[in-house]
């Protein structure tokens, strides 16, 4: 596999641009709801995700935007509302069943934290792998091809104290793919890093996803990062205010 | 900064007041724990100074008389009953025992509550008609413990006398030392020490559950300039909220949890619980040394804090710790040989060697506490290579990056299983010098009864009283045999040459089951290829055989009509070398010159029968030691009791080293809550992070364990063969107790998975 031409996006907010895939849908949400204690924190959302597509969800801190991710992803089940992904619910499926979905069809990059401080880059990438019970010389193998296409050649037995922020999110843009996921998940995934590291890292993100043929949720309230995205999502107290359709 | 330092600990939140309480819970664990231990050698004098009255008999001086007492060590329902026989040898200065109202008269008796209500409880001819008519109870301050069975009983003076009784004129309140053998004394010493360590480090565990969230909150006030003394005080000023509140609640957890520890039996008696109270001094010391250990845990903890402020924040790997950890411990095993050896020489005072020795010991264990990082490490290095999935990987990768943390986690366990180890050797030891009092002759539903201790005293009554005896044990329901043993000295020439016993053949082939012995007239019947031959003079004192008096009778063996059995060598050398019908001897009306020594009943093994037998034979000889052959006496108490006292301690060390690792365990995986929250949310499974957390305490567990219980046996061995023991090697009971201990420990580890499972939910990455 090579390294896709990594262009910014153009920006497309609500309407998919020229280079929009096919509108099936992989992934939708339905009148999502959540709440946390006395906070609503969804009031009904509708989302959806087509194939191949990269979406940006916006909003400011505490609108429900990370929630909306997790309800998408599995990771919250909803209080109201359904997830489908690929025809088939999962709000409904049991944490097991999630987990392994989570495992084999889901990538995820978050703000930072996420790598696994004793682990050297390359068993960071091959970890959801090894998890995934692949043995561990094929896992590195598979991990090993990510590493030239993220632009972290040298770096394979690095722990994350010793990488850069740019780096590590790109080890971590690697892990999140190295499972050859459906979907991509990415909550603020340049929000820990300087301007330039960002757009390096969302650069590398959404072209190793297109390479990938990945479809990817983004959050941030970054225009700039947004503006990778074929279209946006508002989300503003719990309710999307933009358009959510493909 | 005090101020600050208090607001820091109890108003960051529900999370970090949660971290405080855990913290605090443990501290109080150990401190109780800790109370406990001091309270125990206390607790055991006062048990001692409360029987002393009976267990050291003070004669009187000078001809005023006082009271006459002898004390017997009886059972009944296989439990301790002591009996102490009293009356007035002189009624105006006899001294009235401790813990009754008044002398009892003859057939009178006080006795304790246990013993009433045993007594209520079993027929009369089991137990009541041994003892007399009850005309009071015994003080608690007078026994042992609570469920102890004494008796005192009014006899008349004439009986005792005959029974070796000694006149006193007051009683004894304080206990005679106890007079330890000296490696008796060596493993009570290495037993104190070794059980501390792991209470040191539960405690040091406990203090450090909240030190990650401590040190990020820390951390942050570096940032805005707070000094690294200042951080250094506020550290110090949260741990000690967490160790203070602990050590109140540890206070409160002793006395809470004494009437519960007072059940734990030890030389088969409960305790009463005002008796298990630590020594004040030492109380305050150790709940000082609580804080001052957390205090210090606090400091060096922060210690990358004091660098920078970023310290926390800039993960690097430190050196991995190397082999020459095991340096310290080679030497402290050195040490303690040499230490133990100048005890043996006695080339210095006993304190001293002793000291010497506990000392080292101690080196030993810090020791091991050196040397794990380092075992730690190595077995990550191995596991990182063998490694073929995810759990196996980051388990290898954390004992490898963090050795000393992962040992931190196990090293309670670890010190628990060495001293465990240690002990099992000494404890080998101790069994193989404690012998049993087991009558091998002995058939299921047998009694014995040893009519007196010394042999020249006989049953009341002589020969009419044995055989009245014997009339009145016949009648017994559910006795099927009583055979009467006269014990003589056979002496031939010019010098004794053994025991013999004088008793009906026939009735004792049948009673001892002795299947090969002939009893059949005009034969010698031998049943080890041993003879008998010429003739043996009979004298009724084996201490004493000729005592410059004429033999009672004789016995020709070479006549060789009569039935005798030259049973030398039989039976481990219980039997005498010979057993003599009476019909052999040359007098036969002798007999009645030799006294009965020792009865023989059979029964059928009816429920009761054999306490009706014992109470009948104590009724007619209140000396008279009566073992049921279900019952096992240890034959060397003192070396039981410090069997039971390093047991009782081991089992405590090893339920606190368990405890420590469960909190370990947890705190090592909050630590790295938001790791595993991203993994699980990624897809990590449940069965995953478990197997992730089995297998990081679990591989350094099981390596480790089994290196240190080596370590251990080969000290034990070493201690014991250089103090002068002869050489304990353990058998196979210590595998079984290291897999059940090492079990365990993972069993602990076990339980904290679903609370540690809840907190690494998926969804509670969203308050991450």
């Amino acid at each position: 596999m090579t390294l896709i031409a990594t262009l910014p996006a153009t920006r497309t907010t609500g309407a998919p641009d020229h280079r929009a895939p096919a509108p099936a849908a992989i992934l939708t949400g339905r009148g999502l709801e959540k709440r946390f204690g006395g906070t609503e924190a969804l009031r009904g959302i509708d989302f959806s995700l087509s194939r191949g597509e990269i979406v940006a969800i916006m909003g400011p801190s505490g609108s429900g935007k990370s929630t909306l991710l997790h309800c998408l992803a599995g990771i919250l089940t909803p209080d109201g509302g359904t997830v489908e992904f690929d025809g088939r619910r999962i709000d409904a499926l049991g944490e097991a069943e999630r987990t392994r979905l989570r495992r084999t069809a889901f990538g995820f990059v978050f703000q930072f934290g996420q790598l696994v401080p004793e682990l050297t880059a390359m068993e960071n990438v091959a970890l959801p792998l090894l998890l995934d019970g692949v043995r561990r010389t094929h896992a590195e193998g598979r991990a090993a091809e990510w590493f030239p296409r993220l632009r972290l050649d040298g770096l394979e037995g690095r722990r994350p104290g010793d990488m850069s922020g740019g780096q590590a999110q790109r080890v971590a843009v690697a892990r999140a793919l190295v499972g050859d996921p459906s979907v991509l998940f990415a909550d603020e995934p340049t929000g820990s890093l300087d301007s330039l590291a960002g757009e390096h890292v969302m650069e590398l993100l959404t072209a190793a996803a297109r390479s990938a043929g990945a479809s990817v949720v983004i959050v941030t309230h970054e225009a700039r990062v947004a503006a990778y995205a074929h279209r946006e999502v508002i989300v503003r107290d719990g309710r999307s205010s933009g358009p959510v359709a493909a | 900064m005090i101020r600050l330092g208090l607001r820091l600990a109890l108003a960051g939140g529900r999370g970090s007041v949660a971290g405080l309480a855990l913290t605090a819970a443990a501290v109080a664990i150990g401190t109780a724990i800790l109370l406990f231990a001091l309270s125990l050698a206390p607790a055991v004098s006062e048990r001692d100074a409360r029987t002393a009255w009976r267990d050291t008999l003070v004669p009187a001086t000078g001809d005023a008389g006082g009271t006459l007492v002898a004390v017997f060590e009886d059972r009944a329902e296989d439990r301790l009953l002591t009996r102490v026989h009293v009356a007035a040898s002189n009624a105006a200065t006899a001294p009235i025992p401790p813990g009754i109202a008044s002398l009892p008269g003859p057939g009178q008796a006080f006795v304790s509550p246990a013993l009433a209500a045993l007594m209520a409880e079993l027929p009369a001819d089991q137990l009541t008609e041994r003892i007399g008519r009850v005309a009071g109870t015994i003080e608690d301050d007078a026994l042992a413990a609570p469920d102890e069975l004494v008796a005192v009983i009014g006899t008349e003076p004439g009986v005792l006398r005959a029974n070796g009784a000694t006149v006193v004129s007051g009683y004894a309140t304080e206990a005679a030392a106890l007079d330890l053998p000296p490696i008796g004394a060596l493993i009570v010493v290495l037993a104190a020490i070794g059980a501390m360590a792991p209470v040191a480090v539960f405690v040091s565990t406990a203090t450090r559950m909240s030190a990650a969230r401590r040190e990020l909150r820390l951390a942050a006030l570096r940032l805005v300039g707070a000094t690294p003394r200042q951080v250094a005080r506020l550290a110090v000023v949260e741990a000690l909220v967490a160790t203070a509140v602990g050590a109140v609640g540890g206070v409160l957890l002793f006395f809470l949890a004494r009437p519960l520890i007072a059940r734990i039996p030890l030389d088969d008696l409960t305790w009463s619980p005002a008796t298990i109270a630590p020594p004040p001094l030492a109380a305050l010391v150790v709940l000082v040394a609580v804080q001052a250990v957390g205090a210090a845990g606090a400091l060096v903890s922060m210690r990358r804090l004091t660098i920078g402020p970023l310290g926390v924040q800039r993960r690097t790997v430190p050196p991995a710790p190397g082999a020459a950890r095991a340096i310290p411990l080679v030497a402290s095993i050195v040490a303690l040989m040499v230490a133990i050896w100048l005890y043996r020489a006695r080339v210095l005072p006993e304190t001293v060697t002793l000291t010497l020795s506990g000392l080292a010991f101690a080196g030993v264990i810090g020791s091991i506490a050196a040397a794990g990082p380092w075992l730690t490490g190595l077995v990550g290095r191995v596991l990182h290579r063998i490694a073929r999935g995810g759990a196996t990987l980051l388990a290898a990768r954390r004992l490898g990056d963090d050795p000393r943390g992962s040992f931190g986690a196990i090293a309670g366990v670890i010190m628990a299983v060495f001293v465990a180890s240690a002990f099992h050797v000494f404890a080998s030891y101790v069994g193989s010098q404690t012998g049993r009092d087991t009558d091998p002759l002995l058939q299921p539903g047998a009694v014995v009864a040893q009519l007196s201790s010394e042999p020249a005293a006989d049953l009341p009554g002589g020969a009419g009283g044995s055989a009245d005896l014997a009339a009145r044990l016949t009648e017994i329901d559910g006795v099927t045999g009583v055979v009467a043993v006269r014990e003589v000295a056979l002496v031939r020439g010019e010098g004794m040459v053994g025991l013999g016993w004088l008793a009906s053949c026939p009735d004792l082939s049948i009673v001892l089951g002795l299947s090969n012995a002939t009893c059949a007239p005009g034969g010698l019947t031998t049943s080890s290829g041993a003879t008998a031959s010429g003739r043996y003079m009979l004298y009724p004192d084996p201490a004493d055989p000729e005592g410059g008096t004429p033999p009672e009778t004789s016995i020709d063996a070479g006549a060789g009509a009569p039935p005798l059995l030259a049973v030398e060598g039989e039976l481990g050398g219980f039997l005498p070398t010979l057993l003599i019908d009476p019909s052999a001897l040359d007098d036969p009306s002798a007999i009645a010159n030799f006294p009965v020594s020792r009865v023989y009943v059979a029964t059928d093994g009816s429920p009761g029968v054999g306490e009706r037998v014992r109470t009948a034979i104590v009724a007619a000889s209140p000396a008279s030691i009566v073992r049921l052959e279900e019952e096992r006496v240890a034959g060397n108490s003192q070396f039981a009791e410090i069997g039971r006292i390093v047991a009782i301690g081991l089992l405590g060390t090893l339920a606190l080293a368990g405890c420590s690792l469960a909190v370990a365990v947890t705190t090592a995986t909050l630590e790295r809550r938001r790791q595993f929250v991203f993994l699980r949310s990624a897809g990590m499974s449940a069965s995953g992070l478990r197997a992730t957390i089995l297998l990081q305490a679990g591989a350094p567990l099981v390596a480790v364990a089994l290196a240190s219980a080596l370590l251990g046996v080969l000290v034990g061995i070493a201690v014991v063969w250089i103090a002068g023991g002869s050489l304990a090697i353990p058998d196979g009971s210590l595998v079984g107790v290291l897999v059940a201990s090492l079990t365990v420990a993972m069993l602990i580890v076990a339980l904290t998975l679903p609370p540690l499972e809840r907190m690494t939910r998926p969804a509670s990455v969203r308050h991450e």
